[in-house]
C-alpha cells in the first residue's frame, strides 16, 4: 500500500495500463488491411471534411490512409515508450514530449478516426493530459498530489455520474435494461440475456450489485485506503466482466487505471483526516 | 510551491469544478433548465444539432425500440468533436447531448422521411468493432436540405433483431 503514496509510482502504473490498451487497440487496427482499401469505412471517415475547417490542412496529410496509418505506429511505440520512460525516471526533456505526444495522438484518433477511440477516450484523455502536466516537473512532490487527487476526483465523479444515470430509469432499477442490453446484438452475449429474461431475480440482482458499486465506489475514499483498495478491486473484476462480455476493452484498462488515483486520494485523505492540513 | 505548481492547480481545479457542474446539470431535471439557458459552450460554437447554421453532424441511431424510453437508450451518436467534449467522460456528454435531441432526432425520422424514400438510400457500410458478426442491421445515410446549399447527413441503423 505504500508504494501507492508516490506519485511516480502512481502515474508511471497508470500509463503503463494505457500504454496496453493503446498498444493493443494500435495492433488491432494496423492488422485490419482492408479498413485501408479506399471506399472503405476509414476513407469515409478521413476523407470527410473536418468539422473545423482549421484542421482540414492537418487532415489532408494524417487523415489519409497513409497518415492513419503513421499514427497508429506512432502510438504503438509511444504507447512502450511513455511508461518506460517513466519507471526509468527519464528526464523531463525525454518524459514530457512523450506523454504530450501521446495524449495528441490519442486527441488525433479522438477527432479524426472514430473507430480507435473506445469509450473511455475521455478519462484517458484526461489521464493522459494530467500526466503531461506531472511530466513538467516529477520531482515537486505537490504537483504530484495535486494531479493524482484530481484524476481520483474525476473518477469519483464518473462513477456518481454512471449511477446516478441508472438510478433515475426505471428500465435500469427493475433489471430489465441489464436483459436488453445482452439480448442486443450490441453484447456479444445474447445466451447470456435470454437467460436473464428467464430468472428476472437475477437480472435485478446484477443489476442492483453494479449500482450499489457505482453509488458507494466514489466515497469509498472517505473509508480509508483498505477500504477504497476493496472497492478498487470490485471495479477492476467488474470491468474485466464488461470487457470479456460486451467487448469494452478500452474500458477495462483506462478505469483500472483510474482506481489507482483513487486509492491515492484515499492515502491523501487518510493522512488528512488523522494529522489535518499539515500532512 | 512553484508558479508553475499553481498554476495547474487552478487549470485542474477550474476543470474538476466544470466536471462536477456537468454532472450536476446532466444528471438532475430541474438544474437541467439551467445547463439549458447556460450552456454557454454550445452557444460559443458555431454548431448546432438542428440549427441549420452549422457544420453538418452525423448522427447514429438504432432504430429498435425499448419497452420504456424507446429513444432514450437507443440513441447513440457521432459528433463533431469540440475541445470541450474531451475533457469530460464521452458517456455523459454523448448522452447529455443527444438526449436533450432524442425527440427531435426521432420526429425527424419518423415524420420527415417517408419509409419509400429512406428505403431508396443506398446502405453504407459501418465499422463496428463491438458489432463484427451483426449482419442483420442495416445502416443508410439519409440527406437533408437543411437551408441553401447546406446539407446534413443521418445515419441510422435498423436492426431486425427484435429486443
Amino acid at each position: 500500500m505504500n508504494a501507492f503514496a508516490d506519485p511516480s509510482f502512481c502515474f508511471s502504473l497508470v500509463l503503463s495500463l494505457l500504454g496496453v490498451e493503446f498498444v493493443i487497440s494500435s495492433v488491432e487496427f494496423l492488422s485490419m488491411g482492408h479498413l485501408f482499401r479506399p471506399g472503405e469505412d476509414l476513407a469515409w471517415k478521413a476523407n470527410d471534411q473536418p468539422h473545423n475547417p482549421r484542421l482540414s490542412r492537418i487532415a489532408r496529410v494524417f487523415g489519409s490512409a497513409n497518415g492513419t496509418r503513421f499514427t497508429l505506429l506512432a502510438q504503438l511505440l509511444l504507447a512502450i515508450a511513455a511508461p518506460l520512460a517513466c519507471w526509468l525516471k527519464w528526464s523531463t526533456l525525454f518524459l514530457f514530449p512523450l506523454v504530450l505526444a501521446l495524449a495528441l495522438v490519442r486527441l488525433w484518433h479522438r477527432v479524426r478516426f472514430a473507430a480507435a477511440a473506445c469509450g473511455a477516450d475521455a478519462m484517458s484523455g484526461t489521464i493522459l493530459i494530467t500526466g503531461s502536466l506531472w511530466c513538467v516537473n516529477p520531482d515537486d512532490p505537490v504537483l504530484g498530489k495535486i494531479c493524482l487527487c484530481f484524476l481520483g476526483f474525476q473518477g469519483c465523479l464518473a462513477y456518481v455520474g454512471a449511477a446516478w444515470a441508472k438510478l433515475r430509469s426505471a428500465h435500469w432499477r427493475s433489471g430489465q435494461h441489464l436483459v436488453s442490453v445482452y439480448e442486443s446484438c450490441r453484447a456479444r452475449l445474447p445466451r447470456l440475456g435470454r437467460c436473464l429474461r428467464r430468472s428476472p431475480a437475477l437480472a435485478w440482482v446484477i443489476t442492483w450489485l453494479v449500482i450499489l458499486l457505482e453509488v458507494f465506489l466514489p466515497v469509498a475514499f472517505l473509508g480509508g485506503p483498505q477500504v477504497m483498495l476493496g472497492f478498487a478491486i470490485a471495479a477492476i473484476v467488474f470491468h474485466f466482466a464488461i470487457a470479456v462480455m460486451m467487448g469494452y476493452h478500452g474500458f477495462f484498462w483506462t478505469f483500472t487505471g483510474i482506481q489507482i488515483p483513487m486509492i491515492y486520494l484515499a492515502i491523501v485523505w487518510s493522512r488528512f483526516a488523522f494529522n489535518g492540513p499539515t500532512s | 510551491m512553484t508558479a508553475y505548481t499553481t498554476i495547474v492547480a487552478g487549470f485542474l481545479g477550474v476543470w474538476l469544478l466544470y466536471s462536477t457542474a456537468l454532472v450536476i446539470c446532466g444528471v438532475k431535471s430541474p438544474v437541467g433548465r439551467f445547463r439549458k439557458r447556460f450552456d454557454f459552450f454550445s452557444l460559443l460554437s458555431s454548431w448546432r444539432l438542428y440549427g441549420g447554421d452549422g457544420p453538418r453532424g452525423y448522427y447514429v441511431l438504432e432504430t429498435r425500440e425499448y419497452a420504456e424510453a424507446p429513444w432514450e437508450m437507443a440513441v447513440s451518436a457521432e459528433l463533431p468533436w469540440r475541445p470541450w467534449y474531451w475533457l469530460w467522460h464521452p458517456h455523459i456528454i454523448r448522452h447529455g447531448v443527444i438526449h436533450r435531441h432524442a425527440a427531435r432526432i426521432a420526429e425527424l425520422v419518423e415524420n420527415q422521411f417517408a419509409p419509400e424514400v429512406i428505403a431508396k438510400i443506398p446502405a453504407v457500410k459501418f465499422f463496428d468493432r463491438y458489432r463484427p458478426n451483426d449482419s442483420t442491421g442495416q445502416w443508410r445515410v439519409v440527406r437533408r436540405e437543411i437551408s441553401g446549399d447546406q446539407q446534413e447527413e443521418i445515419l441510422i441503423y435498423t436492426s431486425s433483431i427484435a429486443p
